[in-house]
């Protein structure tokens, strides 16, 4: 039988991380693409469908070629899978990174309509038409037809695809599920981070640890030991992964030592801050079904040291069609043996330029897989090895090279030729059954995160490939990512970093500074590998491809066209053929590619450099990203004394910055607009109630409380009285309006200031920045009261009788509680502090109240005022009433270009103060010239039409001013309008246009206050 | 992420604690009527140093002590060289640099 | 509703609570402050002291929280009104009793939890610290009072978001154990 599968063991070699051994394990069901499996705990999802022999496991995102498993780790490019059922399915997930559970359930991607008989496949044919860059030069013209073209597009683009329904307009009916609740985060301080529990990270790790240092060891797999589970090496008299775990298991017991395996360290940032993911429940439904588990964790780790021991990735090598499935990296072909006891075929091809593959051999022999030879692009191997092939029977050609791989859907067999001195292929390849090719171009140091903050590396002729160089920030290195090899040289070299560790840290304790960090150096490799480029130039090999990047379907010839076409760097490169951008960010391609380049242009790698590793180094789940932050902690939400009352009462729930404010509040069958008509009528014909404890309330005490306002504020505050309220204005340096409130003395040297709600903390921020940064010599303090008191706007006619029918010490009758005046006591028992100030036009008051009474004083306001008819009311109904008024509100009427005199509000600026914030800039001409846009307000011809808000005014083809505020006014009975006009005051009577998308609307520019004029009604 | 110190409460907080402000030492001019021209008030509210090396720069510790302070970065390596108070003089840059050319060198 | 790791009690309310200001003031103002407070201030940053029923926090440079029961308030801010008056220290009181809520979070994990939204190492943090931080967000003030037993305060409109918070991060079902002994 020909195929992958798992074998029987006897030997103890095989099958290490599968749970109890592959002979002993239970097996697990699952099922992929809707046929059902079977593996055992400890599989990843691409071991065990390769131990069912299936060996198609998708298709290729550009080519929809047929593609199977390349490799056994992140590195994989080619074998992508949606994971789970329904809008809880995962796509895009590498299957060699899946661990396996019981009924999992996993579909295949980029193929309709299946895997074995894909359409897509057919562009295979027009290959040649859409080489790198062709969507720069198609769809062009004609344009209009691009909508068309996108259409297209998008539906051959991507690969997985998410589960949407419930999620779409049409499925309105469907319930949305709720997100699932599963993912947080976490903060952790430690001494030392390792980066890779491999044979060097857990010396390091244990090094470190000896000393008491707080040591983070975290690895990306479930089990530490790295690559000593493929690597036949001994240390101390064991086998290099028993010595793993035995090491493992003693720092287990460490309490020093928090332990992360299933943890990918994904980002690193400034100052030694990284990011690092954790696979908690994803792999065990199990540990998900209890209220409260987690699926993710994403560590938000500050590390004083980084020891990066993050090994080395192998290369492909570039033969054509070197993507069929069945073409596997070589140590990955050992993995599959080795970790989960799976041999990926029947009868075996080594194609390599070194002598780790030779490694492969041995143990495919040992597991029974029939090697048809290996194929070493090297003249002379190592004495040694050929003499060890020889003694296991397995034919090695020297001097020769994989040129070609064939088969359809699965490699059947290869092509095989000798290279000439010139490392070109001889003409006549020879033919070589198989149905699995194991090729290795060598090894790549992992080098993504040391040069996320500013590693930079350097090319190692030697060896091939590039090695870290510098760092800006205090990462160390240690083992095979600086090109240690040897099970004994990678654990001295993790002691080595270790100790390096711990004595910086020592130093720094002791107050001392480093800069950056310093490679420590690897000894010289003891054996050189040739370059792997393609032992033939693809453009002879009409349409056959020599795959560059699996993921983005980038070939050498798309390579070699980018360098024909002038792309010369790495950088343009990258962006001109995509290759190295997809999710595996290049793992398997980068070092071809650039090899490539710097070979068509003649150039030495080392001159062309690496582009820019970015986080994160595999793709984060953006739910990791938010943790807890979703739903009802998304954003922080504020609630005042009386919010639990407005639920309760119809209070309609309308945004204002982090507060829940009433809109307005529904009795039975109202629509809104009925709600806020009712509030107003109701108001200004009796009285009604609005919750302000949203306001921001300041005070500021000191001898220089006075002169530090006047400075603040566009009008005079110094000589405010004692128990007297002023509106104020504040500008930016700029000269612009951006926030108004009123300004209450409260002693000699005390004030307080109303901001608006939405400003409250910006305001405070902005004068405790000019009194500390600017201004400290001025004796004063700044303390943000707003959350100390509840305030309630009691407005209307009949507001001062429901204050006087409650028991209080205060007297507020109009001769003695006059306009624009405060005065503290105590109502219906309750301390109070009660300014009379009317943002509605009706009389009103505000009355403050500590918060834990706020509740009780709006309950007695609303009994006291139930003869009346009283009714609370909204912010809409506030807006509407102070429109009426011709009031203005920052944010509507303002926009950040507006002065006070733009709004008619000129009379707040005082002419006697020789500075105040904004006063230079109110003096550029261009903010006192003619044509200025003019607060006015609109009458719109037809009274029944409400302009919607924003709207644009056109003049002779001109923007002439645009619409701040509109409503329909009750008090009026018909709509009313504020605009901001080039020349409004001198324009008043005239009528302009207002340009809607569907028609223009006449309106006439009249005077803002469009209810109570003369001001009578607030001064009752 | 920065790691930022402040000089007033003793704090090593992470950047997200700190607020901003931009160049340091930005005196808002002495006389405020139009004897201060145009270019003057351009240049304070508008034009500021962006230098490839060390900066002398504002923070506040926002979600901390609530205090303003300076500090001295390297925009390239991200080093934070200095911090101190806000109502200090500017920091000499040669010095610090000086310092750290000594420091790297041993 | 998934298990507690933690006891999380919230007050709504704390008793008595004073935001005090000062600056410039040399040792005698200082204790003639301190006597009329009933409480030492802690001078080092983000330390806290406890006198009896009276509790003073450090908040910053030139800031403190004073708490103390609710029927002692009204007098002593007279008193510490008529000593500004009668000295000239630069000073300021307010009342803020009213302003801020308290989480009292209890057991064994409680520093952990806390971990899971706040950058700061509560594994270092002694008893008697104070930290101003910030937790999904919202600014709070974290205190150790007692070796497994923290405050959270925040300014009273956060409660329910800091508490729900709270509840979600302290799910037994997602402890994490760090450092320890």
């Amino acid at each position: 039988m020909t195929g992958s599968k798992r074998i029987t063991d006897n030997t103890g070699a095989f099958g290490h991380w599968i749970d109890g051994g592959i002979d002993n394990a239970t097996p697990l069901s699952f099922r992929f693409d809707g046929k059902e499996y079977s593996g055992f705990k400890g599989d990843t999802l691409a071991s065990a469908l390769l131990a069912n022999n299936v060996r198609l496991l998708g298709r290729s995102f550009k080519y929809h070629r047929p593609r199977g498993i390349l490799g056994a780790g992140c590195e994989e490019p080619n074998a992508l899978v949606g994971v789970g059922t329904g809008t809880a399915r995962e796509p895009n997930l590498r299957a060699t990174q899946v661990e396996l559970y019981d009924g999992l359930e996993a579909v295949s991607q980029n193929r309709w309509p299946s895997l074995r008989f894909d359409i897509g496949g057919a562009l295979g044919w027009a290959g040649r038409m859409f080489p790198a860059g062709f969507y720069y030069k198609t769809f062009l013209w004609p344009q209009r037809l691009w909508p068309f073209y996108e259409g297209i597009i998008r539906r051959i683009a991507g690969l997985g695809k998410l589960e949407t329904r419930g999620f779409r307009a049409s499925d309105a009916t469907a319930p949305i599920p709720p997100a699932a609740d599963d993912c947080e985060q976490m903060h952790v301080f430690c001494d030392v981070l390792v980066v890779g529990a491999g044979l060097a990270g857990i010396s390091a790790a244990r090094t470190a640890a000896e000393s008491g240092a707080r040591v983070i060891l975290a690895d990306e797999n479930a089990q530490a030991g790295g690559r000593s589970f493929e690597d036949h090496e001994q240390t101390e008299g064991v086998a290099a992964h028993e010595w793993a775990q035995s090491e493992m298991d003693a720092l287990r017991e460490k309490g020093n030592v928090v332990i992360l395996p299933r943890t990918t360290v994904c980002g690193h940032y400034d100052h030694n801050f990284l990011l690092m993911l954790e696979r908690v429940g994803e792999h065990d439904p199990g540990v998900l079904s209890r209220p409260g588990a987690i699926r993710r964790r994403l560590w938000r780790v500050r590390a004083r040291r980084v020891i990066l021991a993050s090994g080395v990735l192998e290369r492909p090598l570039l033969f054509a069609h070197n993507d069929r499935p069945g073409v596997m990296l070589s140590s990955a072909v050992r993995a599959y043996l080795r970790r989960y006891g799976v041999a990926p075929g029947t009868r075996a091809i080594i194609a390599t330029n070194n002598d780790d593959a030779y490694l492969t051999a041995l143990d495919l022999h040992a597991a029974g897989v029939e090697i048809a030879g290996i194929a070493d692009m090297r003249d002379a191997p190592d004495a040694a090895l050929l003499s060890r092939m020889k003694d296991a029977g397995i034919e090695v050609m020297a001097g020769s090279a994989v040129v070609e791989a064939e088969g359809k859907r699965n490699v059947s067999s290869v092509l095989v030729s000798q290279l000439r001195a010139s490392g070109r292929p001889a003409i006549r390849p020879r033919r070589i059954a198989c149905d699995l090719v194991a090729m290795s171009g060598g090894f790549t140091p992992s080098l993504h995160l040391w040069s996320h903050a500013g590693g930079t590396s350097k090319w190692d002729e030697s060896r091939d490939a590039f090695f870290p160089r510098k760092h800006m920030q205090s990462m160390l290195t240690a083992g095979a990512v600086i090109g240690v090899e040897g099970a004994d040289a990678l654990r001295a070299s993790g002691e080595q970093a270790g100790r390096l560790a711990l004595k910086e840290i020592a130093h720094e304790d002791d107050g001392h500074r480093l800069s950056g960090a310093r490679v420590l150096d690897a000894p010289a490799p003891t054996t050189k590998t040739p370059g792997r480029l393609i032992p033939g130039r693809s453009s002879n090999v009409a349409g056959r491809k020599h795959f560059v990047d699996f993921q983005n379907d980038v070939t050498v010839a798309d390579v070699e066209l980018a360098a024909r076409e002038g792309y010369h760097s790495v950088e343009l490169l990258k962006r001109y053929t995509t290759t190295g951008m997809a999710t595996d960010q290049g793992k398997t391609s980068n070092l071809n590619a650039i090899e490539i380049l710097s070979d068509s242009l003649g150039t030495a790698s080392e001159n062309l450099g690496t582009t820019t590793f970015r986080p994160p180094y595999t793709p984060l789940p953006l739910d990791a990203i938010t943790g807890m932050r979703r739903g009802e902690l998304f954003d922080p939400s504020r609630r005042t004394p009386m919010t639990s009352w407005h639920e309760a009462h119809g209070g309609d729930p309308e945004p204002v910055g982090q507060w829940l404010r009433p809109y307005c509040y529904r009795r039975g069958e109202e629509t809104r607009e009925q709600a806020i008509e009712r509030e107003i009528k109701t108001t200004r014909s009796a009285v009604g109630m609005i919750d302000l404890s949203t306001l921001g309330k300041i005070e500021i005490q000191g001898p220089d409380a006075g002169v530090f306002l006047d400075r603040v504020y566009t009008n005079m505050m110094s000589n405010l009285g004692i128990g007297k309220c002023r509106y104020g204005l504040m500008l930016n340096e700029n000269g612009f309006l951006f926030d108004d409130g009123v300004v209450v003395r409260l002693s000699e040297d005390r004030f307080l200031l109303h901001t608006t709600s939405g400003n409250a903390d910006v305001i405070v921020a902005w004068l405790e920045e000019w009194h500390q940064t600017e201004w400290y010599d001025l004796n004063l303090f700044i303390t943000s009261v707003g959350e100390q008191w509840a305030q309630i706007g009691l407005a209307g006619p009949r507001s001062r009788e429901i204050l006087e029918s409650l028991e209080s010490d205060i007297d507020f009758s109009r001769d003695s509680f006059a306009f624009l005046t405060m005065k503290t006591g105590t109502l219906a028992g309750m301390p109070v502090r009660i300014y009379r100030i009317s943002f509605t036009g009706e009389l009103s008051f505000e009355i403050a109240t500590p918060s834990r009474c706020g509740g009780d004083m709006w309950e007695r306001l609303l009994k006291a005022g139930e003869s009346c008819g009283i009714c609370a009311f909204g912010t809409e109904a506030l807006h509407v009433m102070r429109a009426e008024k011709g009031f203005i509100v920052i944010g509507d009427e303002t926009d950040g270009q507006v002065t006070p005199h733009d709004l008619g509000l000129g009379w707040a600026v005082s002419k006697k103060k020789k500075d105040f914030l904004g006063k230079r800039s109110l003096e550029r001409s261009h903010l006192s010239s003619e044509g200025r846009l003019q607060l006015t307000g609109l009458f719109t011809e037809d009274p029944e039409f409400v302009l919607p808000d924003g709207s644009y005014a056109l003049e002779g083809g001109r923007m002439i001013g645009h619409v701040t505020s509109s409503y329909w006014s009750p008090a009026l009975q018909r709509s009313i309008a504020m605009a901001l006009i080039e020349n409004a005051r001198a324009r008043q009577g005239e009528s302009i246009t207002i340009k809607l998308e569907d028609k223009d609307v006449s309106a006439k520019l009249v005077d803002c206050c469009f209810y109570d004029p003369e001001g009578e009604r607030q001064n009752v | 992420m920065l790691i930022i110190c402040c000089p007033v409460c003793g704090v090593a907080g992470d950047e997200e604690e700190f607020h901003y402000g931009g160049e340091g030492h930005i005196r808002r001019p002495a006389s405020h009527d139009a004897s201060i021209s145009d270019e003057a008030q351009r240049d304070y509210l508008y034009i500021r140093e962006n230098p490839r090396g060390l900066l002398r720069e504002r923070w506040l510790h926002q979600r901390g002590c609530g205090k303003w302070f300076h500090a001295v970065r390297d925009t390239v390596t991200q080093e934070i060289l200095l911090v101190y108070p806000i109502t200090d003089p500017p920091a000499d840059l040669e010095k610090l640099e000086a310092e750290r050319a000594k420091r790297e060198a041993t | 509703m998934s298990e507690l790791l933690l006891d999380i009690k919230e007050h709504e309310y704390v008793g008595g609570m004073i935001d005090l200001r000062l600056r410039n003031a040399d040792e005698k103002s200082l204790s003639a402050l301190e006597e009329v407070l009933g409480i030492g201030l802690p001078l080092k940053p983000r330390r806290s002291v406890v006198e009896g029923k009276r509790e003073a926090i450090w908040m910053s440079v030139d800031q403190w929280l004073v708490f103390l029961p609710r029927e002692d308030l009204d007098a002593l801010l007279q008193s510490l009104e008529e000593l500004r008056a009668s000295s000239g220290m630069n000073l300021m009181a307010t009342d803020m009793s009213d302003a801020r809520s308290v989480i009292v979070l209890r057991g064994d994990g409680v520093r952990e939890v806390l971990m899971k939204g706040i950058a700061v190492d509560f594994l270092a943090f002694s008893v008697g610290e104070v930290r101003r931080c910030s937790l999904g967000g919202v600014a709070v003030l974290v205190r150790c009072c007692e070796e497994d037993v923290f405050e959270v305060f925040m300014f009273r409109s956060y409660l329910n978001f800091v508490s729900d918070w709270l509840n979600r991060a302290g799910a037994s079902a997602a402890a994490v154990k760090l450092f320890h002994e």
